[in-house]
């Protein structure tokens, strides 16, 4: 409560600062606002709730005994977030007269710190909420070593458990951190943005690092502006509406309290752009070489792969330049090429391997699968734990289209792909345990500019409903990422905090309605080219339309939650995955353990031993049930499994005799009226046998209407000898049968298309027809 | 069309798709007392937004509060905070649709009021709702209460505001609903009788009769002089004597003088009387900058709140609507001010609401150390003060003194809590419960317990001990007692008279009500324990269970 109330202070004065510098200077510009309570009820409104709620908060500590175990100090750090960003939707008219008619090559300083003071503000609450995590303990602990030490080597740091000051446990060296030639201990991390950090850590702690990281965010809010005017100069208020989501929404708002090299990085770049699109378009505008060549030689010491998105601010000069400035650009390649080779050096001599601590097949992405690519990319935007468009809905308008978007598309494209291509393919390519979207935001002000296009054209009719959609969504989980700070952090299990939650509440698995990178699913192939076809179709005509429209919008996000709930419900259970949390786990345990680094290497599952069991809410297909369950045996001795639908009499099977991951079959499972769970129990017949256990990753549900199983019935379509077919039965109704002569086909065969291990489609051959089916998330 | 049609389709579309959501958790939350909770909370939310989706210009209201209460049914419940959360969006959304539906000149239609008479009364009423819940007796008594009396309040509302303007109608229709609170059949009929003088008659009388008629109310529950009353008001109605004004401070003022004993003795530090005190502070920044032509209303409200005899604890919302009746026609120019009044209102708003709202707030005051309240009093006063001659400096000196009494606010060190997950039961094995502590000077403990499983205790029985021990052998001894400290958690079925007000009431997995109990004890001379203990009695038998949910120490 006492960061609430630190963080709402901040807001308010400095707030009242900038609103009293606008007052001078935009006002005037502006028909006066009507005073009185009639006048200017959203304002009184605002101030009234603002109160209310600082009421609440200030006498509010003694409500905290354990009242909702934090759920109201939570709600109100919400509510003021929510309240706050509506004060700030209000000010953009107010900041439009700053902007002109065209953009200015220095927007205003209100533009830097109404982002800095919302971001001071918001730091001391996050901070409290969730303690650095991720690589920023490990940076803050470099910074702690040059602030103090003056040096790099880790060594006496680790031993002191220095990391104490800002964190609540003692640190030890991450995997792979190098080592020097007479046992020092480094850091992975580079030493460029600790350096920057370590004066005001050594004024302020802790806090004083932070603060930078929170004014280096702002400054690449306000770096965005500047970056604009070199495609959008004439269109200062869609400009402004993108900088608004820029700097209040998630990503930028979750990261910039973070020490993450990407947002310096990001203000590197922008800073680059700036200089390389102003010499572009002026090939004689002289002594702008260090501008633009500073930042491009700082990004790859923040990182050495942001070396990747250096280049290409250079490439394009090459065919703008005169003679003069081609000899110029070549000089500054090779001084990056220079560079590189000195890092390269430096590391060799310092740590003994070239790369730090990386390896030539870690980058390999030369010989990568290719279908990593597009999961990569669709993950990086769609995935509903670490996607662009999960942590703030309104990056969607990026597919909207608009007047001079392609030039916007083309740079970004040009200077992102070298990135990405080497990136994506990556096992983490979400950035590993870190918020959403980490790999793009280096990004992030180019993002922004794809935005300003489709503003152009907010006020339509389809425009008006997306947008009121988008931004209710968006200002909800916004509010929520405020609120909750550590659930930006998700495991890499295919799922979210959120939909873990609603799962949970729901009582059934949600998860399967929301696109998964991690844990592949159908949702991730209906969902981009869903989304992308609705916002072209939507974001389209230039007719005013009423502004009542954005109402409709906003309701859609509760409407598709109710629908999310109403399929949950009565679509059939197909597949289910034992560790998800609707699951009823009596015993046993998560498989790998749950802080498992480098997470998906492993199939995820639950461990049970002889005794344990897993009771499966589940919406029912049919009559009969078809039961394949993945999994694989420890131990010599072989438990055997038990399958109950609801209060019918169970079903025993023995686990395969394999030790690798094997399938195990019951059919022909009857399932009673009214029966809503599935239950898994692990036996063991005789002595106890403490190495006994099964990892079970997943169940697949086949229904059948039959009351017996499938092959009694004589069917020659469905049944099948070979029990490799026998669960060829249509899984989600997605199924193509063609009858073909009889005896056609001697031997029924099956083929499947896999992904990352699991089948999407399958087709199987039987004596008198083929069948295609597309097997359900 | 698009600009009516489409708001009008999303209030109601978000009013089902939140309960259609909410149903299907209601059905099927593996925890059988959330999904009664979600079920109560689904219907309260759906009813209360339903009736806003009635109103013309309630769409920014009920499609923001539908978004949250879906958001807040999906978080992790936790003993009726969920349900908190869900109220204050609720008296939010409700609010807000009030001052979209009267703020304008034009007199809002039939229809938008009852839209927001109907669903304020299903949240000052929602008691109606919890008692015919469990088993589902939805009949026609909580048809009336719930439907019938808004509508007819709505239609009185109304009238008053064709006749007399939509400020007056607000007013009206506020004091009946907050002070009573809800509708209920005594304070419609003086609003029916309102309007039946409104249409065509001076402003004066009516003036003076509303402001009678609100006393009427707020003193309803007296009820010898309910009747003498009405018919006085309904004789000012009729007859327009201007000179009436003074009747709300003589009527106020008797009562207090009546009360005199009950005042005297509840004026103190402790107990509801401090808060009587703080929620005057808070207060008087109405009063004073708001009332200067009304300071007659300003006074009766003082002295009914002076007059509250430590009762029902919401009883004070009465008076703190009241002085808000000192609000004159125009309200000033300053929109802190307005924003000031519109937060007091909805802290008055929510004391009149949900249940288990009412005790923890309204106990605030009395849990803080009493300069936080006087410091931000202080700043009330001086911004009321300085309020009323615009210009940069009385905004910065006001601005300033705000900040400062919500800085210091930030000093203020929760209280140290020892179980921050889950409670202790003590039974008759497992007898005891221990602490180690860091030697703090201790000056007050809180204690939030239930018991449970002891119909057959005696009121005052002694349930269970608490011990406080410091390093050098001293020991003090805290008897927590049945009735006086904790009770049953299902008292409301057993009993209510025989327990404590509850400090946290919740839904059990059939629907009955659930209470929690917080006990305070402070001590006139800093104690330094280093060890806390608490014991369950021998003596209760072996059925009797002590739930101790937490413990707090300051």
């Amino acid at each position: 409560m006492k960061e609430l109330m630190i963080g709402a202070v901040i807001a308010l004065a400095g707030l009242y600062w900038i609103e009293h510098r606008l007052a001078g200077r935009g006002e005037r510009r502006l028909r006066p606002p009507r005073r009185g309570w009639r006048g200017d009820p959203r304002r009184g409104a605002l101030g009234g709730g603002l109160l209310l709620l600082l009421g609440i908060l200030a006498l509010g500590p003694r409500l905290a005994l354990r009242y909702g175990e934090g759920l109201v100090p939570r709600a109100v750090a919400a509510g003021l977030f929510l309240l706050l960003l509506a004060r700030l939707w209000l000010l953009l008219p107010r900041l439009r007269p700053l902007l002109g008619r065209r953009l200015p090559a220095r927007p205003d300083a209100v533009f830097f710190l109404l982002p800095a003071v919302v971001y001071l503000a918001w730091m001391p609450w996050a901070t409290a909420q969730r303690p650095p995590d991720g690589d920023e303990p490990f940076n803050l602990l470099l910074v702690h070593s040059l602030a103090y030490d003056f040096d790099t080597d880790l060594t006496n740091n680790y031993a002191a458990e220095d990391s104490r000051r800002f964190v609540p446990r003692a640190l030890a060296p991450q995997p792979s951190d190098p080592e020097g030639r007479n046992g020092e201990l480094y850091s992975r991390h580079n030493a460029l943005l600790p350096a920057l950090l370590a004066p005001a850590y050594r004024l302020a702690g802790k806090h004083g690092a932070l603060a930078v990281m929170c004014l280096l965010a702002a400054a690449l809010a306000w770096m965005t502006l500047r970056l604009a005017r070199h495609l959008f100069a004439d269109r200062p208020g869609p400009v402004l509406v993108a900088w608004y989501l820029l700097a209040f929404t998630s990503p930028l708002l979750v990261y910039s309290h973070q020490v993450w090299v990407e947002i310096p990085a990001a203000l590197l770049l922008a800073a680059a752009l700036d200089v390389s699109w102003s010499m572009a378009a002026d090939p004689t505008r002289r002594r702008a070489w260090l501008p633009l060549l500073v930042p491009l030689a700082l990004l790859p010491l923040l990182k050495l792969r942001f070396l990747l998105v250096a280049v290409p601010v250079l490439l394009p000069l090459v065919r703008r330049l005169g003679r003069r400035g081609r000899r110029f650009l070549l000089l500054a390649l090779a001084g990056c090429v220079a560079l590189a080779a000195a890092v390269l050096a430096f590391n060799q001599l310092r740590y003994g391997n070239p790369l730090k601590y990386h390896h030539l097949d870690q980058m390999s992405f030369y010989w990568t699968r290719l279908h990593r690519y597009p999961l990569g990319l669709a993950g990086l935007f769609f995935d509903t734990a670490f996607g662009l468009f999960a942590t703030g809905p309104v990056w969607v308008l990026v597919f909207a289209w608009g007047r001079d978007k392609a030039a916007a598309v083309g740079r970004l494209l040009w200077i992102m792909t070298p990135y990405l291509v080497v990136l994506i393919p990556r096992s983490e390519w979400y950035g590993g345990w870190s918020p959403p979207f980490r790999y793009g935001c280096v990004a992030l002000p180019l993002f922004a500019l794809l935005l300003v296009p489709p503003l152009e054209r907010r006020r339509g009719a389809g425009a008006r409903v997306l947008l009121g959609g988008l931004g209710a969504a968006t200002a909800l989980l916004t509010a929520l990422w405020v609120a909750r700070p550590g659930w930006t952090y998700n495991i890499s299990d295919g799922r979210g905090h959120l939909v873990d939650f609603l799962s949970i509440a729901l009582g059934i698995d949600a998860s399967r309605f929301f696109p998964s990178a991690t844990r592949p699913n159908l949702a991730l192939l209906v969902w981009p080219p869903l989304v992308v076809l609705a916002v072209l179709l939507l974001w389209r005509g230039r007719r005013r339309a009423p502004a009542a429209l954005a109402w409709l919008g906003a309701a859609l996000p509760l409407a598709g939650l109710a629908a999310v709930a109403a399929g949950a419900h009565h679509l059939p259970t197909r597949l289910v995955e034992a560790e998800d949390p609707y699951v009823v786990h009596d015993g046993g345990s998560p498989w790998p353990y749950v802080w498992a680094v480098g997470r998906p290497r492993f199939r995820g599952g639950w461990k049970l031993r002889p005794g344990d069991r897993l009771v499966v809410p589940v919406v029912p297909g049919g009559r009969a049930l078809a039961v394949e369950i993945e999994l694989r045996r420890f131990g010599v001795r072989r438990p055997a499994v038990r399958v109950r639908a609801g209060d019918a009499a169970a079903r025993w099977a023995r686990v395969p005799k394999g030790l690798d991951w094997e399938r195990l079959r019951l059919a022909g499972v009857p399932w009673p009226r009214g029966a809503d769970r599935l239950e898994i129990e692990l036996r063991l017949a005789g002595e106890p046998d403490p190495e006994a256990a099964v990892l079970v990753d997943r169940l697949s549900l086949a229904w059948s209407d039959a009351a017996a199983p499938p092959q009694e019935r004589g069917r020659p379509a469905r049944a099948a000898t070979s029990s490799r077919v026998r669960e060829t039965t249509a899984r989600i109704g997605s199924s193509l049968t063609w009858p073909l002569p009889a005896r056609w086909n001697a031997v029924p065969w099956s083929t499947e298309v896999r992904t990352y291990g699991r089948p999407i489609v399958q087709f199987v051959a039987l004596p008198n027809a083929a069948v295609l089916t597309a097997i359900s998330p | 069309m698009t600009r009516h049609l489409a708001p009008r389709l999303a209030s109601i579309a978000t009013a089902l798709a939140l309960l259609s959501f909410a149903a299907s958790v209601a059905r099927h939350h593996p925890d059988a007392a959330t999904a009664t909770e979600t079920g109560l909370l689904a219907l309260l939310a759906g009813l209360v937004l339903g009736a806003l989706a009635l109103g013309s210009r309630t769409a920014p209201a009920v499609v923001t509060a539908g978004s949250l209460v879906g958001m807040a049914l999906v978080m992790p419940a936790a003993d009726g905070s969920r349900g908190a959360l869900v109220a204050v969006v609720l008296v939010a959304a409700a609010a807000w649709s009030a001052w979209r539906t009267f703020r304008d000149d034009r007199p809002p239609g039939v229809l938008d009021v009852a839209a927001v008479a109907i669903a304020w009364q299903a949240l000052l009423r929602c008691e109606r709702l919890l008692d015919a819940w469990p088993e589902g007796r939805f009949g026609a008594e909580p048809a009336v209460w719930l439907l019938a009396l808004p509508l007819a309040a709505a239609a009185a509302a109304a009238w008053i505001a064709r006749h007399q303007g939509p400020a007056r109608a607000l007013i009206a229709l506020a004091a009946l609903l907050l002070l009573v609170p809800g509708a209920g059949v005594v304070p419609v009929a003086v609003l029916v009788v309102l309007a039946a003088a409104a249409g065509g008659r001076p402003r004066a009388p009516v003036d003076a009769a509303f402001l009678v008629a609100a006393c009427v109310v707020a003193i309803g529950r007296l009820p010898e002089v309910a009747l003498p009353l009405l018919v006085l008001v309904a004789a000012v109605a009729l007859g327009g004597r201007a000179g009436w004004r003074w009747l709300p401070a003589a009527g106020a003022a008797t009562l207090a003088v009546a009360r005199g004993p009950d005042v005297l003795a509840h004026l103190g530090w402790d107990g509801l009387g401090w808060a009587h005190l703080g929620w005057l502070a808070l207060a008087l920044p109405a009063a004073f900058s708001l009332a200067r032509e009304r300071w007659p209303l300003a006074a009766a409200g003082l002295a009914l709140a002076l007059a509250h005899s430590g009762g029902e604890p919401a009883a004070l919302a009465p008076a703190v609507a009241l002085l808000l009746l000192a609000v004159p026609e125009e309200l000033p120019r300053e929109r802190w001010q307005a924003g000031w009044s519109l937060a007091l209102l909805g802290w008055v708003a929510i004391l009149a609401c949900y249940p288990w709202l009412r005790r923890p707030v309204l106990d605030l005051p009395s849990h803080v150390a009493g300069w936080p309240v006087a410091a931000l009093a202080a700043a009330a006063i001086a911004l009321a003060a300085v309020g009323g001659h615009p210009g940069r400096l009385s905004r910065a000196v006001g601005g300033g003194l705000v900040l400062a009494a919500l800085g210091a606010g930030a000093l203020l060190r929760p209280p140290l809590t020892l179980l921050p997950r889950d409670a202790v039961t003590l039974t008759a094995e497992r007898t005891f419960w221990t602490r180690r502590l860091d030697g703090r000077p201790l000056r007050r403990l809180t204690l939030d317990s239930f018991l449970a499983e002891s119909g057959g205790l005696a009121p005052g029985a002694e349930v269970a001990t608490v011990r406080l021990l410091d390093g050098r052998g001293g020991r003090r001894e805290l008897v927590i007692r049945q009735g006086e400290h904790t009770a049953d958690w299902a008292a409301p079925q057993l009993g209510p008279a025989a327990a404590p007000p509850p400090w946290i009431v919740w839904l059990a997995a059939d629907g009955s009500r659930a209470w929690r109990y917080r006990a305070v004890w402070s001590f006139d001379a800093p104690l330094a324990p280093e060890r806390i203990t608490i014991v369950r009695h021998g003596s209760l038998g072996p059925a009797p269970r002590l739930a101790v949910v937490q413990v707090g120490l300051e």
